[in-house]
């Protein structure tokens, strides 16, 4: 390709040359950035791995009335457990204080037994039953027993919790301490939680722990059902919760319903995201196509005198997209550069994963891809110009 | 082949919203290889549009027009650029280099549509700029010279890709007496070397130096020297 | 002779080559209206719609954790300083008589609603009166419960607006009765609506939720039992009971105070330096002292504006600037495709700054024109926002503020492009082609 001329033809344009090539390091910065943070919201707008969310219901009670003073949670718990197991559309049910989905109030501090001063907030989830099953939770090794009301001394971890308390070794029958409990807890076994992922609140980890206390007046049931509960199965459930403790208010979600909700900003951010991402190529396009157009227009007896000197058709059109793609190329380094140097200083407030090599490239070649693209209309028009306007005068 | 350029009743006509002008009406001109050419007309008779049917610029509205040999009528875009590109070589009054190249870019253009090895390339570059003596002035921008080197570098541009038709559009037009002396002499020593050459002028001086006159009038040939005064020597004087 | 008016307003419009303008417009339009767009739902996140009267309001906040063990560190404000405190704490704090009113407040789910009907989720606020006249709380109807009634934790409630249109439609409720908790409470007072964004009161989970519908005396926490349903920061094993919590570390109670002058902030932070929180967690974890953080500081130790908008603000600041630089280019083209008539008019006698001038004036007006084409754009985004936030319910809209300065950013951004385009349009000799080079 006539690279040299062309190369030394546009250091003479400077003002053509730095619009585009500043235009288009801007819209790299933004893209490689918002493409970055995309990433990260994106992954905790996902429904959590390694959980089977097919026909996982989660029953929420809310007890009230003065009657409420005196629950015993415990023994109400395996009574509505035992209801619950009763229905032929139940496979298994579990309880728990709070489903661990998104934001979760309750942090407590726990830290490993032999080193008490490394303090790691998490947030514990009471749980009673065949609550694996009823979350789907998929990869769990060595829980505990499900004896419910037995005062158990195991907590279920997730991994990333043991990596944190005992790096790089079996923590199972390791000893840790949480702030609300006076005595040391064993780790009876690791799970794959409903973690969102972790950045996205300031407190990742879960610690799962038999029994539910005895103080609380709101909690839920997971189940893990046969089928699709229909209207009377739902039906059938209140009827007979309500039944064995009136004073209270009963609601059914579905698992996957709840984690969609706790999605729900991270879900916002992507869009928002894309629709930057969207209006910042449509913008970039426009310039594109509007200073090679004017580019044209100008060099309008220019193009006739190259037809009249024997150049093709194509032969423009590939002069303009080579003008272009030697334009565009410094302006996509500028903005790499720039997107680096803007995701340094974001570090700094919040660690997110950079991007792969892979996705760089694969970006900025979309960046490319598009300019030329911009640059087509123009090019094609140019090449419409006849030999003839070599003569007329500018 | 005798004849370089055969047009046979040549029609051009050029719309502007509601007006019609008739630039070429049935003009017929057949010239010979080797032949010098002076047209010469008032202005509106079409002399211009003459060159660009010529110079495969504009495509004719009827009539036929053979090229060296090639019947161009029904040629598609490609081919005419290619027949532009090796055949035929364009003066233009205004000089018409391409202001952002250097002198050397601007007379390597050609060549490089013509596909030619870059060592191929700088020889004829050379070769040409040296023939016009602007060899020194290799990196230098058209803004940087003057009107009658502009049109040096111009020729030489043509010179580089030896064509076998040079048209000329008023190439003395805007310069100064000296300066169009030269470049008339360089013409001539071009056409000693068997080019054909078809050149439009308004300058007697200038017409005088070719060796066939033609008038337009109207966008039709008169005055046809339908046999031409027997040519000169080759270093014949003047 | 005068041409008339509206010929003279020609001279900002665009001109023959409406397509190249057409993009002008839309393409400064589409950058104005994300910059000022984000820049107005940053202010609305962050709490720029608080009203004057918290200016003196303080957040009162405990040294709960020693500061390498605070995992939250790099978070807050002061490492170690925690707005969540306890019971005795709070009591204790009360006793001081520096500040001019104190608020302290705990939020709680109860059920309940009107006698006859079945019980729904009421989310209450336990209480003082000094809260209503803290956080400018006024009311619709009735008035606020007494000293006496607030001592004695009598059952009354005040409820919001919202909550008096669905169970009484909307009349005057003072004086009917409702049932929380099994227990019968008389309604004194009926709020008018309520609604500052963030919840500046009480940041302690959840930012943008509507402010609870129920407001009951602090007394009626304990008689009530009510569970705490914020935040409970908890130190030391979990207490059985209800008692057993309000005696215990563990924290859920948020205290703000008024202080009036710089001598009153002065005496009260002495106070929380000497002040030491009850002791009943672990040894390691004892420590002394406080601190009263301003309105400001507690909004950005909170993390308030979120982070999210701020990311937006920066790519949107960006995104403005690559629009500018789009528009530089835009105008160039404009210009120099009829320079002709430049060259011409200079040849005929006008002054440099006579065509720098009239290059400007059509970038106001297309200036103008993107500025008034941003404010349904930016209005678009912000309802495009609302639509994929919505637990932010519905909180962003166009104000007027937005508006001018769409308007003003345009005409400036408009002027700051426009600057090169019309100095090199000026600098034109009379009839000499320039190219761009």
């Amino acid at each position: 390709m006539h690279l040299l001329p062309i190369l030394k033809a546009i250091s003479r344009r400077k003002v053509s040359a730095t619009l585009i090539g500043l235009e288009v390091a801007f819209s790299v910065v933004i893209l490689l950035n918002a493409l970055t943070m995309s990433k990260f919201y994106a992954s905790a707008a996902l429904p959590p791995p390694h959980v089977d969310w097919t026909n996982r219901w989660v029953v929420t009670v809310g007890h009230h009335g003065p009657a409420r003073l005196g629950l015993d949670v415990a023994a109400r718990a395996n009574q509505d457990l035992e209801f619950l197991r009763s229905l032929p559309w139940v496979h298994h049910a579990g309880a728990v204080s709070v489903v661990p989905l998104g934001e979760m109030r309750s942090v407590v501090a726990l830290w490993s037994a032999e080193r008490p001063g490394d303090v790691v907030t998490a947030r514990v989830v009471e749980a009673l039953g065949d609550f694996q099953q009823g979350l789907g939770m998929q990869r769990v090794e060595a829980f505990p027993g499900q004896n419910a009301g037995k005062e158990q001394r195991g907590v279920l971890v997730s991994r990333a919790l043991s990596e944190r308390l005992f790096p790089g070794r079996d923590s199972l029958g390791q000893h840790l301490q949480l702030s609300t409990s006076a005595e040391h807890l064993a780790v009876a076994g690791l799970v794959d939680p409903l973690e969102q992922y972790p950045g996205l609140s300031h407190v990742g980890h879960v610690v799962f722990r038999a029994g539910l206390p005895g103080d609380l007046t709101q909690w839920s049931y997971v189940l893990h059902t046969r089928h699709a509960p229909l209207g009377q199965d739902w039906q059938d459930l209140q009827r007979g919760m309500t039944s064995l403790y009136p004073h209270r208010v009963i609601r059914e979600e579905a698992l996957q319903a709840v984690a969609h909700t706790a999605g729900g900003i991270a879900r916002g951010m992507v869009a928002v995201l894309l629709l930057v991402m969207g209006l910042v190529l449509l913008v970039s396009c426009l310039g594109v196509v509007s200073i090679t157009s004017f580019s044209v227009a100008e060099r309008t007896q220019q193009i006739g005198i190259r037809r009249a000197l024997g150049a093709t058709r194509g032969d423009i059109v590939r002069l303009f997209l080579t003008e272009n793609l030697l334009l565009i190329i410094p302006g996509m380094v500028l903005g790499s550069l720039g997107a680096l140097a803007l995701a340094r200083v974001q570090s700094q407030d919040l660690v997110v994963e950079p991007l792969s090599l892979l996705e760089w490239v694969l970006c900025l070649g979309l960046v490319s891809a598009l300019g030329q693209l911009s640059a087509l209309v123009p090019a094609l028009k140019a090449a419409q110009v006849p030999p003839v306007a070599a003569t007329r005068s500018p | 082949m005798v004849h370089m350029l055969r047009m046979t009743n040549i029609r051009k006509v050029y719309r502007a919203g509601m007006l019609e002008v008739h630039a070429l009406s049935g003009l017929t001109l057949h010239v010979r290889q080797g032949e010098f050419v002076s047209v010469m007309g008032p202005s509106g008779s079409g002399k211009t549009t003459l060159l660009n049917v010529a110079g495969l610029l504009d495509p004719p509205d009827s009539g036929e027009y053979v090229l060296g040999g090639l019947d161009v009528g029904r040629l598609s875009d490609s081919r005419m650029s290619r027949i532009r590109n090796q055949m035929v070589g364009f003066i233009f009054q205004s000089f018409n280099l391409i202001p952002e190249l250097s002198v050397f870019d601007n007379v390597e253009v050609p060549l490089r549509y013509r596909g030619l090895p870059a060592r191929e390339r700088r020889e004829r570059i050379e070769r040409a700029l040296e023939s016009v003596g602007l060899w020194s002035r290799l990196h230098h921008l058209p803004s940087q010279l003057s009107g009658g080197q502009q049109q040096r570098v111009a020729i030489a541009r043509v010179l580089a890709g030896s064509p076998q038709l040079i048209l000329a559009d008023e190439p003395t037009g805007n310069l100064d007496s000296y300066m169009a002396r030269q470049v008339m002499d360089l013409l001539e020593t071009i056409h000693g070397g068997g080019t054909t050459i078809v050149m439009v002028t308004h300058s007697h001086e200038c017409a005088a130096r070719a060796l066939r006159h033609i008038h337009l009038l109207d966008g039709r040939v008169v005055d046809l020297d339908e046999d031409p005064p027997p040519r000169l020597s080759r270093d014949g004087g003047r | 002779m005068n041409a008339p008016h509206w010929q003279r307003l020609r001279r900002f419009l665009p001109g023959r080559h409406w397509p190249l303008s057409a993009m002008v417009v839309a393409g400064l339009g589409l950058g104005v209206s994300v910059l000022v767009g984000f820049a107005a739902m940053q202010q609305t996140l962050g709490g720029q719609d608080i009203p004057a009267h918290a200016d003196g309001l303080y957040s009162v906040q405990l040294r709960s954790i020693p500061v390498e063990s605070d995992p939250l560190r790099a978070w807050r404000l002061e490492p170690g300083l925690v707005d969540v405190l306890s019971y005795p704490d709070v009591t204790a704090l009360l006793k001081s008589t520096i500040p001019e009113l104190q608020a302290p407040s705990v939020a709680a789910q109860l059920y309940g609603g009107l006698p006859s009907m079945p019980a729904m989720p009421l989310k209450a606020r336990f209480c003082t009166q000094d809260f209503f006249s803290m956080f400018g709380v006024r009311l619709m109807y009735g008035g606020l419960w007494t000293s006496d009634q607030e001592h004695a934790g009598a059952d009354v409630v005040i409820i919001s607006q919202r909550l008096n249109q669905d169970l009484f439609g909307g009349r005057n409720s003072v004086g009917q009765w409702l049932e929380i908790e099994g227990r019968m409470m008389r309604v004194v007072g009926v709020m008018a609506p309520f609604q500052p964004v963030p919840r500046y009161y009480d940041l302690s989970f959840r930012f943008f939720e509507t402010a609870e519908p129920v407001m009951v005396p602090l007394a009626l926490f304990r008689t009530l039992r009510a569970p705490p349903s914020e935040i409970v920061l908890a130190w030391q094993p979990h207490p059985e009971g209800h008692e057993a919590l309000l005696a215990s570390s563990n924290g859920f109670m948020q205290l703000w105070v008024r202080l009036p002058s710089a001598q009153h902030v002065e005496n009260y932070r002495a106070f929380l330096a000497a002040f030491r929180p009850h002791a009943a967690r672990p040894e390691w974890m004892l420590t002394k002292g406080g601190n009263i953080l301003s309105l400001a500081d507690y909004l950005a130790s909170k993390g308030v504006p979120p982070r999210e908008s701020t990311t937006m603000v920066v790519l949107s600041a960006l995104f403005g600037t690559a629009c500018a630089i789009n528009l530089v280019g835009f105008l160039l083209a404009r210009f120099l495709s009829h320079s002709k008539e430049v060259e011409i008019r200079r040849a005929l006698g006008a002054t440099r700054w006579s065509i720098f001038f009239r290059h400007i004036r059509q970038c106001l007006g297309l200036g103008l024109l993107g500025g008034l084409l941003s404010i349904p754009m930016a209005g678009g985004l912000m309802a495009a926002c609302n639509r994929l936030f919505p637990v932010l319910s519905n909180i962003f809209h166009m104000t007027a503020q937005a508006a001018v300065g769409a308007v003003g950013t345009a005409l400036l951004l408009s002027i700051l492009a426009g600057f090169y385009p019309s100095l090199m349009m000026s600098r034109l000799r009379p009839a000499q082609r320039i190219k761009l080079q």
